[in-house]
């Protein structure tokens, strides 16, 4: 570790102070003397930068990349266990030279392994004339079946990503090959903005190779290998619980793709359209991030719930292409690894570039032997990836483990890969506080385009979260650094902008908004609603706590308590024993806190949560950043009854000012197409729910209906317009006016019903039917009966006959809003219809 | 020589509308050297929006069929004539002792050995199990004929398993198969298949029919009512033999074959995915008719 009391506080003087891990390269130093020339070349970026500057600069980056969302889900919860990325303050210097040889390499790995899976699924000379084992192929579950013989359009292989690590020698090894679905390209994109927004100087002096060549290059390519003019392009995601959930929504987003999940394809006449709420939307090219097998639960996995039937077919009908093909997995395994430079010279005439862990595949005759005795120094592996095992370290097992591994291997040999152990190289990470040696390896990637694979000028970093060699897995809590490759000459900046050919077709609006976003997007406005009311609810019951209380003031609390337990946001009943204000205020507080009420605010809030979690790739950075905050003070301030009236009130106002700035920005920020009208359709529906339930509370409990007035207008964000227009106390006719009817209020009920009319005309006809749908019907009549009140009528005699017309009137529309949702549910977002196998025949 | 009419009708009825359903269907009889396939035809009901046919992975003929109007019953008949010869007995006695074919096709099989040798690994509904390896070695000490192993395994299950329509469904893992000693032809294939390859011997699986209406005289046999299986083993010497466990004959004449598979997943009759439907009922019907 570095001595505190050392003179030099630069950064390069530090980290040449560093400690190296033992018995590895270095990559500093390799040979002790002098820095490697590309890390000189940094620390000559650098300058005289301090520790504390980088520091400093690093704790901004570091939010930035949190606020962001970039995460590695572990398992997935929107709220808790996304573990945030952790990215490096110092990057990973390469020169150009060096890494023209490794995108030499890594280019030529790529072309191997899609000759190799064009061959198996074809006409697999490599088995029948011996090149590698046949069981390769037929014990790997990995290998689909019912994809041999296809020729898919467009290749096997689109984007391949390889793993590498420096042995003792300093020279690099391919330790594994991902040809599945590589993930990680689009964390390479958010560690490269983050790093260059924190040191663009630094960044600049360097002359980083720039990313975006790649990006614009990958995405020319898949627009033109639909072969259809104006290509629909869609990346096919697991889904918001997936690992990589994040890239797949930030990937989408860069690229301009659509974002779908399995439900939202449907195949037809073996095409695969997109259930968009303009009906089905042809799509021409998949990016696939779904593993294979669970792409079609007719041909490949039965069971498998999030895929899309017929997609097999589809694609041996030459209707799709689909970017890795489904079958491609199959040679990623650790068992092929050995056997890569022999079909590099068989399958492309070409000696190896990089070379390959040494690689023992179990089922060899005679290779169990090998591997048994050499075990001490070599890790076991799955000799394919969807056996899910876990490696097993020979040198962590005492003489009696490795008998018994020995045995287990015995027992199935062809399971198992024996691979040597590649000391990986020691880098040096900023911890924050020091800098100390951490061992890492390179994820490098290549893509399909027009003129072949192209390699990304960039890459991952992998670093171990312990010193020694160990596990790099992201999932095991490894770092990442970003990767720079230094070039001589300036870059050219580039941008994801189309240049050459004119774009002369215009559009108003996105075609390709799926039913399950609109769906997603109509209970984010449901919810920021929701979560508004119930704040507004408690706010002004603890408002009537923590004041003087008169005693018209403690009918009111009761009466805004009743409300909040009729809409579940307190208990059915008051806790039993004695109860008085402080009871009350002990109950409202804690309700703030609880998690158990399905319509309490910590519920409503993970729910909205949930739902933008959804629709990461269709809100903003800085709607996202909103919705990062929102709450959160919740959940790091003190829990439940402990909390002051004070403190509770702090914490509602800043929620409430969280859920203006959300308000604000659908309002000021959001194109107006169909995805903004579902947005604001859950808003109104559920202002207008919530008004009826505040007004059904307050009929029932007050007899001259002028107590509780004052709260619900204040509730409804009123009271001001009132006193400004009446200066007196308050009337039933004229608060009822100014909530229910005047359509200058945007927080009136016939402001809400008037916005649901207009989004519900503007949503398209899915049947050819000139006559208002019931929602829309349910929606006039609100509209009009609301109109046509009269409140002079009321206003004479407040507890007459007119007032209960009005409150039956008010029933009414209260029944028939969930009716409202109900249609719009069953006709654009439905989701009801499920894939489900059919019994067994013979 | 004989010639049959074989009419295969599967109906299911459902509770509510089904607006789509994907279908994938093995109905189509295969040739082979003994088997000649004079017609086939299949009609469905409501018709299909998308029908098409291809050979897959095993040179079977699988039928892909969308249904895409709303229907509550989904009727498929599969007619074919089909004409199938008398084998040849093969002599057990003269093939290849069991552990020279597993060697043959361990390791790098080359050319027309690489072909059998896929049929050596577990497969979806055939594990390795060591229940089923242990069962094989009583039928195969050292040095055993492959073939001669394999008719008395043949025997063996034939004896010792149960037919049991009510003990097990199409989900019934095979290590229950062999721990209840019970079931229906396809248990009985996939645990001789699984005590073949346990130990490396390839095996497969025949879906096909059996003659339904016996001459006279000749006892019907069973699992005659509804779509069959059986086995095929390979030695090199003979090839594929085809051995049925569930009647513990070796076909001739009375069987016929519709597709080949590692195991009852690659060749199910009919399977598909549906949108809708709620509740829903199946009747099959297999009428195998020999017209001399």
């Amino acid at each position: 570790m570095m001595d505190p009391s050392a003179t030099d506080r630069t950064v390069a003087g530090m980290i040449a102070q560093t400690r190296s891990l033992a018995g590895v390269y270095n990559e500093m130093r390799p040979d002790e003397a002098e820095p490697h020339p590309a890390w000189q070349r940094y620390f000559e970026c650098l300058g005289a930068m301090k520790v504390e500057e980088l520091s400093a600069r690093w704790e901004d980056a570091r939010r930035l990349l949190r606020e962001n969302g970039v995460s590695y889900n572990v398992y997935a919860d929107p709220r808790g266990a996304d573990r945030p990325w952790q990215l490096d303050a110092i990057p990973q210097p390469m020169l150009e030279e060096e890494w023209q040889y490794l995108s030499k390499g890594v280019d030529q790995r790529a072309r191997v392994l899609e000759a190799l899976l064009a061959d198996i699924y074809g006409p697999q000379r490599t088995l029948l004339d011996g090149i590698i084992p046949a069981a390769l192929v037929h014990a790997n579950p990995g290998f689909l079946f019912p994809l041999h013989g296809t020729l898919p359009k467009g290749g096997w292989l689109h984007s391949y990503a390889c793993e590498l690590a420096r042995d003792l020698d300093g020279r690099w090894t391919v330790i594994a090959d991902r040809t599945q679905a590589p993930a990680g390209a689009g964390y390479v994109l958010e560690n490269r903005i983050a790093m260059s927004r924190a040191f663009p100087e630094v960044y600049r002096a360097a002359r980083v190779r720039r990313l975006a060549h790649h990006f614009a290059k990958v995405r020319r390519y898949l627009q033109t290998v639909g072969g259809r003019d104006n290509p629909h392009v869609v990346l096919l995601t697991p889904g918001p619980f997936s690992e990589t959930y994040f890239e797949h929504a930030y990937i989408s987003r860069y690229l301009g793709f659509t974002l779908a999940e399995g439900g939202d394809l449907a195949v037809r006449d073996e095409r695969v359209f997109l259930k968009t709420l303009a009906g089905l939307q042809q799509v021409d090219v998949i990016l696939r991030r779904m593993d294979d097998d669970f792409c079609d639960p007719l041909e490949l996995r039965g069971e498998s719930g999030i895929g899309v039937p017929g997609l097999v077919q589809a694609v041996r009908a030459g209707n799709v292409v689909v970017a890795n093909a489904m079958g491609s997995g199959a040679v990623e395994g650790a068992a092929f690894l050995g056997y890569i430079p022999e079909l590099c010279r068989c399958l492309l005439g070409e000696e190896p570039i990089l070379p390959s862990v040494e690689s023992i595949w179990c089922g060899e005759s005679g290779a169990i032997d090998r591997a048994v005795a050499a075990m001490e120094d070599m890790v076991l592996k799955p000799s394919f990836p969807s056996m899910r095992a876990e490696p097993v370290f020979g040198d962590r097992l005492g003489e009696q483990g490795r008998q018994i591994m020995s045995e287990r291997i015995g027992r199935d040999p062809e399971a198992w890969t024996a691979q040597g152990l590649v000391p990986m190289s020691g880098t040096v990470e900023w911890s924050g506080s020091h800098f100390r040696s951490r061992a890492m390896a390179l994820r490098l990637y290549a893509c399909r385009t027009e003129d072949g694979f192209d390699v990304l000028s960039g890459g991952l970093a992998r670093v171990s979260g312990e010193p020694g060699r160990a596990n790099i897995a992201l999932r095991a809590g490894g770092g990442s650094k970003d990767l720079w490759i230094m070039s001589r000459e300036a870059v050219s900046e580039v941008s994801l902008l189309p240049g050459g050919k004119p774009l002369d077709t215009f559009r108003r609006s996105g075609i390709d908004v799926p039913s399950r976003v609109a769906d997603n997007l109509f209970w984010l406005g449901r919810y920021q609603e929701r979560a508004e009311g119930i704040s507004r609810l408690s706010r002004v019951a603890l408002a009537r706590l923590s004041g003087e209380s008169g005693p018209l003031e403690a009918g009111e609390l009761g009466l805004v308590m009743a409300a909040m337990r009729s809409m579940g946001i307190l208990g059915t009943d008051p806790p039993s024993g004695r109860y008085g204000v402080e009871g009350a205020e002990h109950e409202v507080v804690a309700s703030v806190f609880r998690s158990e009420r399905p319509m309490g605010l910590q519920q409503t809030l993970s729910a909205l949560h949930q739902a933008g979690f959804q629709v990461r790739d269709r809100v903003s950075n800085d709607t996202w950043r909103i919705l990062h905050h929102l709450g959160r003070d919740f959940s790091t301030g003190r829990k439940g009854g402990s909390s002051t009236v004070g403190e509770v009130l702090g914490l509602l106002d800043s929620l409430l000012l969280h859920l203006s700035a959300l308000a604000g920005m659908a309002k000021e920020n959001t194109t107006r197409g169909l995805g903004w009208r579902f947005l604001d359709l859950g808003r109104r529906l559920e202002r207008c729910q919530f008004t009826l339930d505040l007004i059904d509370v307050l009929d029932g409990a007050s007899a001259d209906g002028r107590q509780g007035l004052e709260a619900v207008l204040e509730i409804l964000d009123s009271s001001i317009t009132y006193r400004s227009r009446y200066f007196a106390e308050l009337r039933f006719a004229q608060s009822m006016d100014l909530i229910l009817v005047d359509e200058t209020n945007p927080r009136s009920l016939l402001f809400q019903m008037m916005a649901v009319q207009r989004h519900l005309d503007a949503l398209p006809r899915l049947q050819d039917n000139p006559f208002p749908r019931k929602d829309q019907a349910l929606t006039i009549q609100a509209v009009t009966d609301l109109r046509l009140l009269d409140f002079t009528a009321i206003a004479r005699d407040p507890e007459g006959n007119e007032r209960e017309r009005l409150m039956d009137l008010l029933s009414r529309m209260r029944k028939d809003l969930p009716v409202i949702t109900d249609c719009l549910t069953r006709a654009w977002l439905s989701h009801a219809e499920t894939t489900r196998q059919l019994a067994r025949g013979g | 020589m004989m010639l049959y009419r074989v009419r295969h009708q599967t109906v299911y009825t459902y509770e509510d509308p089904v607006q789509l359903s994907h279908n994938l269907a093995h109905l189509c009889p295969m040739e082979r050297p003994f088997q000649k396939v004079e017609s086939f035809k299949l009609e469905v009901e409501p018709e299909p929006a998308v029908a098409t046919m291809r050979e897959d992975a095993w040179g079977n003929r699988s039928h892909f069929l969308l249904v895409q109007e709303a229907h509550r019953e989904f009727r498929i008949v599969a007619t074919s004539m089909v004409r199938v010869e008398s084998l040849d007995p093969i002599d057990p006695e003269a093939t290849s002792s069991w552990e020279d074919v597993a060697s043959r096709v361990r390791n790098r099989p080359v050319g027309r050995d690489v072909h059998p040798a896929q049929f050596r690994h577990a497969s979806p509904f055939v594990p390795m199990l060591a229940v089923a390896r242990e069962y094989a070695l009583e039928s195969f000490p050292e040095g055993q004929p492959v073939m001669v192993g394999a008719m008395d395994l043949m025997g063996r299950v034939y004896r010792q398993f149960r037919y049991d329509p009510e003990a097990t469904t199409v989900a019934t893992p095979l290590a229950e198969v062999f721990e209840k000693r019970r079931g229906v032809c396809q248990d009985f294939s996939h645990a001789m298949i699984g005590s073949l390859r346990s130990l490396g011997i390839p095996a497969r699986y025949v879906s096909g029919y059996l003659e339904t209406r016996p001459p006279p005289g000749k006892p019907r046999l069973i699992g005659a009512d509804a779509s069959h299986a059986w086995v095929q083993v390979w030695c090199p010497e003979t090839g594929w033999v085809d051995l049925d466990p569930t009647n513990d004959v070796a076909p001739s004449q009375r069987h016929i074959t519709v597709a080949i598979g590692r195991d009852f997943g690659d060749v199910t009759p009919l399977k598909g995915l549906l949108l809708g439907g709620g509740g829903q009922k199946v009747r099959v019907s297999v009428d195998v008719e020999p017209l001399g």
